[in-house]
């Protein structure tokens, strides 16, 4: 029983995480550019671990398409091979805007139903 | 699954906790060994979504993009103490297909496997021409049924094992042989048909600005020259 809550909660984050996965990149590229583990090490420092850390580079690369973002290789601080760095773009931070609009709006919807 | 990709959405699983995650993973490795019954090396992993990308008509050069990116991020993620798996879930192929999908339109890839295709048999075609040394090429239906049964076979073993190696040339010529005699003792030899030179030529056509621009990028990428 307490395995199948765990699971259900495990599967509701997952779905949470699912529609703001991509704001969630866009803030952290907002902060400054990074590259690809950069990412997966801000989420994990902010308690959002993916089960799948490259499950990332779809989101980064429909980003890309998109024009929310651009790419450049520069040498890492960490050293080691260039790395290719994401960088927010002026439609990616309208995008960031308006998500982070929708969001507290979202969230303050939810909040006062569920009366927290 | 860790990726559920349908046109143009990709979503993702994630993880709630430490405990959550450990049982994710631990599912995810379960799922290999059904699965794929193999683990995910750095080197399988990388291998797999090469032949992935190839097959979906990714372009060299965002390939290699995208093969540095991964590598990059598989080796920190391995000095961290992860795996492969940690990195591109249980099914590599899903992960490499999920990203091809979002880096590349559909149509976009679907007119460069259209080129490439013909471009590899005109290839062939233009080798047969010089071996010959002919204008005109008897094409029979061994020929015919032996390129095939090669081409499959080679589509087939690199789908699965995500290289070929010199393995994987001798078993489609091992497959690709006797579907060539087959065809002979079922149909006969005599040609089907003579394929001028110029046909030929065509076949190479379509493909050749792909080729050019594939090579540009191959000599000017990082580390070269």
């Amino acid at each position: 029983m307490t395995k199948e809550l765990s699971a259900s909660h495990d599967q509701r984050r997952s779905q949470l995480l699912r529609g703001v996965l991509d704001l969630c990149l866009l803030a952290l590229i907002a902060e400054r550019p990074r590259y690809g583990y950069e990412f997966v090490e801000a989420l994990t420092e902010s308690g959002l671990d993916l089960v799948s850390e490259g499950s990332i580079y779809p989101l980064l690369a429909r980003m890309e398409r998109a024009g929310l973002v651009d790419s450049y290789r520069a040498p890492s601080a960490a050293g080691g091979a260039p790395r290719k760095y994401y960088r927010l773009t002026e439609a990616g931070a309208a995008e960031l805007s308006s998500g982070r609009t929708t969001w507290s709006a979202f969230t303050g919807a939810v909040s006062s139903t569920l009366g927290t | 699954m860790a990726y559920e990709t349908t046109g143009e959405a990709t979503t993702v699983e994630v993880a709630g906790g430490d405990a959550q995650t450990s049982e994710g993973r631990a599912a995810g490795h379960e799922a290999l060994e059904k699965g794929a019954g193999a683990e995910l090396t750095r080197e399988r992993v990388l291998a797999v979504c090469q032949s992935n990308w190839e097959y979906r008509g990714i372009d060299d050069a965002s390939m290699r993009e995208m093969l540095e990116e991964l590598t990059t991020h598989l080796d920190e993620a391995a000095a961290a103490g992860r795996t492969p798996q940690d990195v591109v879930g249980p099914d590599a192929k899903a992960f490499a297909a999920a990203w091809a999908r979002a880096r590349t339109p559909l149509l976009q890839r679907v007119l460069r496997m259209a080129a490439l295709i013909p471009f590899v048999l005109g290839s062939l075609l233009l080798l047969t021409h010089v071996f010959d040394r002919s204008t005109s090429l008897a094409i029979e239906a061994p020929r015919v049924a032996f390129y095939v049964a090669l081409a499959a076979a080679i589509v087939a073993w690199e789908m699965r094992r995500g290289s070929l190696g010199f393995r994987g040339w001798t078993v489609a010529g091992l497959v690709a042989l006797p579907v060539a005699v087959i065809t002979a003792l079922l149909i006969g030899d005599e040609p089907l048909f003579h394929l001028p030179l110029w046909g030929t030529l065509l076949f190479l056509a379509p493909g050749l600005p792909y080729t050019v621009v594939d090579i540009r990028a191959r000599n000017n990428a990082p580390g070269k020259g």
